[in-house]
């Protein structure tokens, strides 16, 4: 059986803040294999095109649609198929992260050993015990980003992906994205210039509608 | 077919016990409105106690008492399972993870589960400190479970539009409270019936109870991926 193709296509998004025009007439066409970076200064709506690209918020015009294998994947379905790692995506602080876990994928969670073999990549293992509170922001990133790829997602969404790692988290996090790019696609807002470079193409917001 | 069927009931009921056991969890590690919601009953009703001094108290105000305590404690524990999830910003993380059917159900079966666990606590405590007499405690017991689940049928759904907006907790009792006023005027006056000698219980009023929840459950089911999908 060969590999599931997925495509992801935006059309004509615009959202607006009231007066303000965040952005307008955005299009793009991403297939498994691809890549995207949506760059831009602070304020310019990098998350918020994310989001409205994972169908997570709405935008005022235009749509985003999905397909798998040519067949259209409903927004009901679509959260089995993507991963996402965002400020805006939070695990349960009083949960440990292997009850996190548990409850991600529930039925579908993957065998321990290999939880814990990613656990130990990320150097989690020793903490997999702990409340989620305790844990450090640098950690608490690694463990969304843990969370995010477990389930192997045809999709990943990337909100500032190296935010709160220090240099060995994000050569982990560089490194995986390598290895799995050629087998998903991948969309990551950003303005680290070494996180953008990771994506074969980009989208820089930063055009005043004012 | 039918062992596909079997099989995706079978996923469903665990993915709902996996969220509820989540939602206990997370609750009593924290145990915050839990705690309120027992604090509240307790002060209550002792303050009423301490108040009536030992007057003796007419049935139906008995049973108004015990109602209005059971409701207004249960209040903040109900909306919290929603509130929390936006308070706590994981909200988000329960959506990529969890279907709305899933979430709904789950959050309705756990709301039930700690209404109950309120009236094992509240009924007794009221019927120590009121000096009630339980003369059909069949029918009182039944009162008792048809109208935690009405009530908690009907909150639920609130709590999810609420949890939406930004006045959250004292929104949710100002929008629950014409929602089950007629849930609250049937089980009080069922009630009343189970603890007064003389009075003929009335099975109407649990066929009442039993006809609302169901109606609200399943509008709500209905109306609950509109909320939870757009919020």
């Amino acid at each position: 059986m060969g590999k599931l193709v997925y495509q992801v296509t935006a059309e004509n998004i615009g959202k607006r803040f009231g007066e303000v025009i965040l952005f307008r007439n955005i299009h793009f066409s991403l297939v498994t294999g691809q890549s995207m970076a949506i760059t831009g200064p602070n304020g310019s709506g990098k998350s918020t095109l994310l989001s409205i690209t994972a169908k997570l918020a709405a935008p005022d015009r235009g749509e985003v649609v999905y397909l798998r294998d040519q067949k259209k994947i409903g927004r009901r379905d679509l959260f089995s198929h993507i991963g996402m790692v965002s400020p805006a995506v939070i695990p349960y602080r009083e949960l440990t992260a292997i009850e996190n876990i548990r409850f991600a994928f529930n039925t579908l969670t993957p065998a321990e050993d290999h939880i814990h073999d990613r656990m130990e990549v990320l150097g989690l293992y020793s903490h997999r015990h702990k409340p989620v509170a305790q844990y450090s922001t640098g950690m608490l990133q690694r463990l969304k980003l843990l969370i995010a790829t477990l389930g192997k997602p045809g999709i990943l969404f990337l909100d500032e992906p190296g935010s709160n790692l220090d240099t060995t988290g994000k050569d982990i996090i560089y490194t995986y994205l390598n290895e799995v790019r050629p087998d998903i696609i991948l969309c990551m807002a950003t303005n680290e210039s070494s996180e953008a470079g990771l994506c074969e193409r980009s989208i820089y917001l930063g055009t005043d509608y004012s | 077919m039918k062992q596909d069927c079997v099989k995706g009931a079978s996923i469903l009921v665990q993915t709902i016990l996996s969220s509820i056991g989540k939602d206990f969890r997370v609750e009593f590690r924290g145990r915050y409105a839990i705690n309120v919601s027992v604090a509240f009953a307790f002060i209550t009703t002792l303050s009423i106690s301490f108040a009536t001094g030992g007057t003796a108290i007419r049935p139906a105000i008995q049973a108004i008492f015990l109602w209005v305590i059971l409701f207004f404690s249960a209040m903040n524990s109900l909306s919290h399972v929603f509130t929390r999830e936006e308070e706590e910003s994981t909200a988000l993380f329960l959506r990529l993870h969890s279907s709305a059917d899933t979430v709904f159900l789950s959050k309705l079966l756990y709301n039930m589960a700690v209404f109950m666990f309120l009236e094992i606590l509240i009924v007794p405590l009221c019927v120590f400190f009121f000096s009630i007499t339980v003369i059909q405690p069949l029918q009182f017991s039944i009162t008792m479970l048809a109208g935690g689940i009405a009530i908690t049928s009907a909150t639920t759904i609130i709590a999810a539009i609420v949890s939406q907006s930004g006045g959250r907790g004292s929104l949710f009792t100002i929008l629950s409270f014409p929602v089950t006023l007629p849930v609250l005027w049937v089980t009080i006056n069922a009630t009343t019936r189970s603890i007064t000698s003389g009075l003929i219980f009335s099975w109407n009023s649990v066929l009442f109870l039993a006809a609302f929840s169901i109606a609200l459950l399943m509008v709500s089911y209905l109306l609950f991926p509109i909320i939870w999908d757009e919020g």
